[in-house]
Order: C-alpha cells, then sequence, then structure tokens
C-alpha cells in the first residue's frame, strides 16, 4: 500500500468509525466489522498483480481523490424537474438521495404486496437484517466490502402478493458543494410465483466527482421472475462502481436491461446463479461512451443446476479516446446438463482512438451442453451512410439515424413507453457528443 | 431533364483506375432509358456517379439535371432536386425503421425547398397506402430497413421509397439481379404505374429478361466506360439473341 493510498485509507477508516459507533443493530455490526476488516486489508482493487478482474480498469485516480460521507442527506430538500427523472406516477416510486432514503420525495403509499423498509425499520427485525449480504458476500471484492461497511441506508424490498406496476429505485445524486461517496444498498426479494418489474437508476444533477459504490441483492423465489432496468446517468467526473447479485431458485426468471452513460469510470457487475433446475437468466445492456470515459461491464452467469437458460447480450457505441471492457462469462457446472448458454458482445467504434477490450468467455465442465459466444467491433460502413444520403438525408442526420438504429434493439427492451422514452432521450443527448469526436464513419 | 456528356470516372484515389469514358445520353421527361452492358463494362459505376457516391471521382465531363450542373452537389441534394437511385444490393440498416427514415427524408426535402412538413397523420396515411399498394409485408415494414428481408422483399422496399419520394428521375440500378420472376414483376409494376409524361427512368441492367415487362424509348449499350450504340427497344432483343460480342 502506497503512502497515499494509507492516507487515503485513514479518510475511510474515519468513516468507518462514525458509522460503526451509531450501528444500533447487533447484525448489521458484525457485517460491518468484517467488510471493514476485508476492505482496509487491501483497500481497493489495483489493476497489477494478475487481477483479471481488473486488468483495464486503472483505479488509481479514485485513491487520489478525497470523498466524504453525506451525513444530512435525509435532510435534503432538492428542486428537481421530475421530467429528469425516469419516473412515472402509476409505479411505485422510491426515492434516494445520496444514498438516503428521502419520504418527502418518494411516495407515501405502495401497492399492495410491497412491503418496503428502510434502514430503522431493518435494525429493529432481526429477520431482515440477517438477510443483508447473504447474495452479495462481503468477501466478493472490496468494493462489495466498502459498501457492506459503510452503507447508510437501503431498500429493503418483500414483494409479497402479485404487483401491477414496477417498483421504481430511483438514486439521486445531488448537492453540489462536495465531493461525496455514496453507498446505496437494495436488497428485494420475490415470494414464489409472482412477477415483478425492478427499475433502479441513478441520476447524478452535480458536477463534482463522486464516488458511487451501489450493491443491489436480489433473491427469486421459485417459479417467481424480474424485469430489471438499469439506468446509469452520472456525470463525466463521477466514478460508478456498482455490484448485483441475483440468486435464482428453481423455474425462476430474471430478466436484465441496462443503459449505461455519463461516468468516468463506470461499471456493471452483474453475477447471476441459477441455483435451481429450469432457471433463465437474461442480461442485456448497452452502454456509450465519448472523450476519456471508461465503462466496464463484468458479466458472469453461473449454471448450478440443470436444464437452465441463460443469455447475455450486450452493445457499446465508443467514441472519442474512450474505452470499454466486456468481460462476459458463463460457467457451467459438472451437474448443469442440458444447460443451454448464448454470449454476445457488439461493438460501434466512432473513432480509431477508442478501445474496446472484448472477453467473452465459457467456462463448461457439464458435457450435454449448447454455448455460443462472440464479440465484434465494427464501424458504420460507407455504403449503409450512401444509402441514407441518396434518399436525401443531410450527413449528420443520416450519421445520427445510424448511431441510433445500432441502438434501437436494446431501446426495445426497456417496455415501459415512459422508460424507453426516457433512454431514447438521453442516447439523443449523446449522439450529437459522440459524433463530434467521431472519425470512422464511413471511412470503410 | 438529364444531359450527360463525355462523363469520364474514377475510382477516388486510386490513380489509373477509369471506368467511364466518355459517356454521352440525353433523357427527356417522360423517357424511359436502358442501359445494357457486359460485366465490368462501368453500368453501376454509371449510376452511382449520376446520384454522387463519393467512391468516385469525375474527372471530366457534365452531369446537367434540369439545367444545373449537379457535379458539385452531395447525393441529399441531388436527392432533393428530384433524383432516386434503386439500388443493386439495398443495405440492410438494423435499428432504423422505414417509417422514421422516410418521413425524415421527406421533411429533409421539403425544409430545403423551404416548404412545410407533412403532418405525422398525412404521412402514416401516405405511408400505410404506399405499403398496401406496393404490397410490402406491413409487419415486416415495422421492423428495421431491409435487416432480414428477402431478396425480393428488399426490392418492393425499394419501390415503396420511390412511390413516397416521387422523384423525377429513378434510376434503376441491376435491380432485376439475383431476382426470380416474381420478384421482377414487383420492379417492373413499380416503375409502370410511375410512368408518366414528366417522370423518367435510367434502367441499369445486364439482361434483358426485366425489359420485358418494362418497355424502354431508348437502349444504349455501354462497354468499356463508353457508349458504343444507341438504339430503339429492339436493340435489347438484339443483345438478348446475340450477346455483347458484336460490341466488344
Amino acid at each position: 500500500m502506497s503512502n497515499n493510498s494509507g492516507k487515503k485509507m485513514k479518510i475511510y477508516q474515519e468513516m468507518f468509525t462514525g458509522i460503526i459507533n451509531n450501528e444500533t443493530c447487533n447484525v448489521l455490526n458484525v457485517i460491518r466489522k468484517n467488510a471493514w476488516s476485508t476492505f482496509s486489508a487491501k483497500g481497493f482493487p489495483t489493476s497489477r498483480k494478475k487481477n483479471e478482474l481488473w486488468k483495464y480498469t486503472n483505479l488509481n485516480v479514485i485513491e487520489k481523490k478525497s470523498y466524504e460521507l453525506d451525513y444530512n442527506a435525509e435532510n435534503l430538500k432538492i428542486n428537481i424537474d421530475e421530467n429528469e427523472l425516469p419516473k412515472d406516477k402509476k409505479w411505485n416510486n422510491i426515492i434516494f438521495i445520496n444514498g438516503k432514503f428521502s419520504s418527502t420525495h418518494s411516495d407515501s403509499t405502495f401497492e399492495t404486496g410491497i412491503n418496503f423498509y428502510n434502514i430503522s425499520d431493518v435494525r429493529k427485525n432481526k429477520k431482515l437484517s440477517e438477510k443483508v449480504a447473504k447474495i452479495a458476500k462481503v468477501s466478493d471484492h472490496n468494493f462489495v466490502a466498502l459498501n457492506s461497511a459503510l452503507f447508510q441506508d437501503i431498500a429493503f424490498i418483500e414483494v409479497s402478493s402479485q404487483i401491477t406496476q414496477p417498483i421504481n429505485v430511483i438514486n439521486i445524486i445531488s448537492n453540489d458543494s462536495k465531493q461525496k461517496i455514496i453507498l446505496p444498498r437494495i436488497f428485494i426479494e420475490v415470494t414464489d410465483n409472482l412477477n415483478i418489474e425492478l427499475i433502479e437508476s441513478y441520476i447524478n444533477f452535480t458536477n463534482k466527482s463522486q464516488l458511487v459504490i451501489p450493491v443491489t441483492e436480489i433473491k427469486l423465489n421459485p417459479k417467481s421472475s424480474m424485469n430489471h432496468f438499469r439506468i446509469q446517468e452520472e456525470n463525466e467526473n463521477t466514478f460508478h462502481i456498482p455490484t448485483t447479485r441475483v440468486s435464482q431458485e428453481s423455474n425462476s426468471k430474471f430478466s436484465s436491461v441496462s443503459f449505461a452513460t455519463g461516468a468516468s469510470i463506470g461499471r456493471n457487475d452483474i453475477l447471476a446463479e441459477l441455483e435451481d433446475e429450469g432457471s433463465e437468466s437474461d442480461l442485456r445492456g448497452i452502454y456509450i461512451t465519448h472523450g476519456s470515459q471508461q465503462q466496464d461491464h463484468e458479466i458472469s452467469t453461473s449454471h448450478k443446476s440443470p436444464n437452465c437458460i441463460s443469455n447475455q447480450f450486450y452493445k457499446g457505441i465508443l467514441s472519442g479516446k474512450s474505452h470499454a471492457v466486456f468481460s462476459g462469462k458463463v460457467i457451467v457446472e459438472r451437474n448443469a446438463q442440458k444447460s443451454v448458454a448464448t454470449q454476445k458482445d457488439l461493438n460501434l467504434m466512432l473513432s480509431y482512438g477508442a478501445e474496446i477490450d472484448a472477453k467473452p468467455s465459457l467456462e463448461i465442465y457439464a458435457d450435454d451442453v449448447e454455448c455460443a459466444h462472440g464479440a465484434t467491433a465494427g464501424h458504420v460502413d460507407k455504403n449503409s451512410l450512401f444509402y441514407l444520403l441518396s434518399r436525401g438525408l443531410g450527413e449528420i442526420e443520416a450519421k445520427s439515424m445510424l448511431v441510433r438504429g445500432f441502438a434501437e434493439e436494446m431501446l426495445d427492451e426497456f417496455t415501459h413507453e415512459e422508460l424507453s422514452n426516457f433512454v431514447g432521450n438521453l442516447i439523443n443527448k449523446k449522439i450529437p457528443l459522440v459524433l463530434a469526436e467521431s472519425d470512422t464513419i464511413g471511412t470503410t | 431533364m438529364l444531359k450527360v456528356k463525355n462523363l469520364c470516372a474514377s475510382v477516388a484515389d486510386v490513380e489509373d483506375s477509369d471506368i467511364l469514358k466518355g459517356v454521352n445520353i440525353e433523357v427527356n421527361p417522360g423517357e424511359i432509358h436502358a442501359i445494357m452492358g457486359p460485366n465490368g463494362s462501368g453500368k453501376s459505376t454509371f449510376s452511382n456517379v449520376l446520384m454522387g457516391r463519393p467512391d468516385y471521382e469525375v474527372t471530366d465531363g457534365e452531369i446537367n439535371f434540369n439545367g444545373e450542373d449537379i457535379i458539385e452537389l452531395p447525393a441529399d441534394e441531388r436527392s432533393h432536386k428530384g433524383m432516386f437511385l434503386a439500388f443493386q444490393y439495398p443495405v440492410e440498416i438494423p435499428g432504423v425503421r422505414p417509417w422514421q427514415f422516410l418521413k425524415a427524408s421527406l421533411d429533409a426535402k421539403s425544409e430545403y425547398h423551404g416548404e412545410s412538413k407533412i403532418s405525422v397523420r398525412e404521412f402514416s396515411k401516405l405511408f400505410d397506402e404506399k405499403v398496401k399498394s406496393c404490397g410490402v409485408n406491413p409487419e415486416l415494414i415495422k421492423r428495421s430497413l431491409n435487416d432480414g428481408f428477402s431478396g425480393g422483399e428488399k426490392k418492393r422496399n425499394e419501390m415503396l421509397q420511390l412511390e413516397i419520394l416521387r422523384p423525377q428521375l429513378a434510376i434503376l440500378d441491376e435491380t432485376d439481379s439475383g431476382l426470380d420472376v416474381d420478384a421482377l414483376r414487383i420492379v417492373a409494376d413499380g416503375v409502370n404505374s410511375m410512368r408518366s409524361p414528366d417522370r423518367s427512368f435510367v434502367i441499369v441492367t445486364h439482361y434483358q429478361r426485366l425489359l420485358n415487362y418494362i418497355k424502354p424509348d431508348i437502349v444504349h449499350i455501354l462497354v468499356d466506360g463508353k457508349i458504343v450504340k444507341t438504339g430503339n427497344a429492339d436493340l435489347a432483343l438484339d443483345v438478348e439473341k446475340n450477346g455483347y460480342k458484336d460490341f466488344q
């Protein structure tokens, strides 16, 4: 550990002392202490020492900055145009600001079937607190450990009967005056046979560098299903390093689609564990980067039982000198016979300076399986461009249409109109930025 | 309408790549011209150069459309001025929906001419009407531009675009290549239904068979970048019978 990181570790140590001294719940106390000892032993992951998970991602920039916890977040009154949030009045809207639940900005009641608890409820109920940090384990990696040691609040949700509208957890990052560390935490469990939708978004209204480390734990009981939508719209100085862990019981189905843009270094780290027979996992997403942004996708599916189906399908649009990593992993364990797994990562390289490191990988220990994988990096070709020009579209409009067209199939996965309009507008705002730094379109 | 004089063109940025070596044709309003020629004669280059494809460089000559020299104009402006190219191989563009694409095309044209844009409702009506009359599968056309379309469906889609954009001059670049008889009829029906005294067609083809369905007024034989013979529809029948050997 360098002197610098030693000094920075002191800052996190102080945060931890503040948190642990005020932790009234014995169960959380144990989790936090265990998490802190894991984090403090190694600090932030490094890209050195053959650390495959962080091979392409240099986190030194994070270590160099100082962040502080926002202790007053629950008292924050913010004035935000509702149109700037992925929100619909019909949905069950749960709002967190800087990592703390905001009762003022959230809906006052939710649909019957949704049991929502924040951290003060969880502290009082051992049955709830004992579920925390079981799916996303502290030992997983050090960002999970850091979140587990320091998280200030939680969206703890149990869905006990069928609901009709999505659960919409919006994480707002606000209050521009400080560089903050924000540790959003979600736990959601879905009872057998129920089908639900979860929207999870991170919307940053500040310009300062923030360190956002979310942890999301999802438990799907037998025959339940979840459509999960994730939106990351951070500012370009922010580091967004989330972890999503999904535990799937028999015949459950998890479908997730993510949209990632904005952050200086952004990551989307999902592990779906197909624990029991007949479960399905479908992970998709689109990422758009420009300037010097980096966006990683660390996507893993673990087939632990027979007759499970999984799919990973991601698309990237890269421009400027930006960098993306797709590290997709499918593990098929020895007894997971009759597994079907597909994996695909397609990238549209808009500039010669952009870089993609795509590593789709299959680790197969069973013999009766169907698996396929692939990754591509391509350009917008001159034939497509000329086709649109010949129909009267101007050069900029034609290029925009081609870039947007590449994203369109992922946009279709955001199946609610409000959501797909929201993401569509974010994409439209990004297109002029990526085109301004593009030098490959129509050159091949 | 279209006057091409001594048109010479080569592949852009490649030395000694002359393909067109002095082409002359004149197309009057309402006429259908067929340009026939053996492989490698420059037929496809000719249609692409007319539309302003940046892969080719005009090294000499003139292209005059409605009294204006258009050589310096980019493809989108040529389109606004009333030119249209039906592609030999229409490009597959996933994620671009034909409805939006054609609305954007018409809007760009209206904007260029300082006219008001067609309303969404009016355009939808026109689009649905033309989808029906061109026999385009309405489910397929909702999805993506040509993506996953069969050869015949792509050509139907080209005819749909032709009918919605209603150009003054339509150039068909070997649009019959690889088509079965049914698909040939689609193209022919499209052209015949669009025939009018103020609209002209330049049909570039290797084979005479498309001309069984579309009767040209004038037939040109293009060999080695030059028009070597011009005649009436009977000239196409000669080619069918004797091939191109008499012209080479």
